[in-house]
């Protein structure tokens, strides 16, 4: 019977680990399709000096891609889990901060330019949603739990 | 364990920082990547009807009476203080406010947007906007409202937007 609900478990690791993967693939691309759009909205929030809106405006687009990649193909999964959980952290407190003082901003997310989707709690609370597989996935893997050596079944 | 999550998110970011800036500097429209301007310029340059105006030329417009000054403010702003004559159009209220704005403004006449603060985008997306929706001659005013005052140029506080009597 153990091994049994283990194995559900592991079906649900492994889709959850490939939809976050394949949810931040497609987040990533749109971004690198159009940086100069991306980085106006990294230059919209407000929050980052302006001197590295345009470096992060770069760079984060392809670790969403390449850390997308890697949960899917479940190449370097914990890495790339964490790097991913750090991401949405990010996320959360950009949007929120900015919920909080009123800009009316587009969220950059999955779609860019004056015509994109705007900051909104529904933006928020996708975020904070995206966080629970991503934390999952980083401290608990199908056969070993981050913090133990041995798996929930006692394997 | 952790050592490893740790010594796993290392190896990646090594490899994927050196990838985006290769990928980048070898794309066409990559972005330069401390200008510091870019940012904002990318999106004046690809709409060319849309510019900032310089504060001296502001001034003459605003003296010549043939422009109408928008604050994009949020309306607690505009009540407390605004260029005298300017009407409300706050950017995160803009579906709210526009059908009142058009009822007071002809596409024909000349615009000019402003918000407060240097880095503040509101007065350019009401540009963008406003552009979109017909009006020709668009500009907005960088840290216009500091600057106005700044300069004691005519201000007005209270409001008469019609918006708020309806």
């Amino acid at each position: 019977m153990k091994s049994e609900n283990a194995g559900r478990w592991d079906w649900l690791h492994l889709l959850l680990r490939i939809l976050l993967g394949v949810i931040f693939i497609y987040a990533g691309c749109i971004k690198l399709i159009d940086p100069g759009a991306f980085a106006q909205a990294v230059y919209n929030y407000k929050i980052l000096p302006l001197l590295m809106v345009n470096p992060v405006a770069v760079i984060l687009p392809w670790i969403e891609v390449i850390c997308g990649v890697f949960l899917v193909t479940g190449f370097l999964t914990r890495g790339s889990a964490l790097i991913i959980d750090c991401l949405l952290l990010i996320f959360v407190f950009a949007l929120g901060f900015n919920l909080y003082r009123g800009l009316d901003i587009s969220c950059g997310c999955f779609t860019l330019g004056s015509g994109g989707e705007k900051i909104t709690l529904f933006t928020l609370v996708r975020d904070i949603s995206l966080l629970i597989p991503g934390i999952w996935i980083l401290i608990c893997k199908p056969e070993k739990c981050l913090w133990t050596t041995t798996c929930d079944n006692g394997k | 364990m952790l050592k490893s999550v740790l010594k796993e998110t290392v190896i990646i970011l090594m490899v994927v920082i050196p990838l985006a800036l290769l990928a980048n500097s070898l794309r066409p429209d990559g972005l330069d990547l401390f200008n510091i301007k870019a940012p904002v310029l990318h999106l004046v340059e690809a709409n060319n009807s849309i510019s900032a105006i310089p504060l001296d030329r502001a001034i003459e417009k605003y003296r010549e009476g043939k422009t109408l000054f928008v604050d994009t403010r949020h309306p607690e702003g505009y009540l407390t203080g605004h260029i005298s004559g300017a009407l409300n159009l706050p950017d995160q209220l803009f579906d709210e406010y526009i059908d009142n704005f058009l009822s007071r403004a002809d596409p024909d006449m000349e615009i000019v947007t402003y918000c407060d603060g240097e880095d503040c985008p509101l007065g350019f997306n009401v540009a963008e906007k406003l552009y979109q929706l017909g009006f020709e001659r668009v500009f907005y005013l960088t840290n216009g409202w500091d600057r106005w005052q700044e300069n004691s140029l005519p201000s007005a506080t209270g409001g008469d937007q019609r918006h708020h009597e309806e």
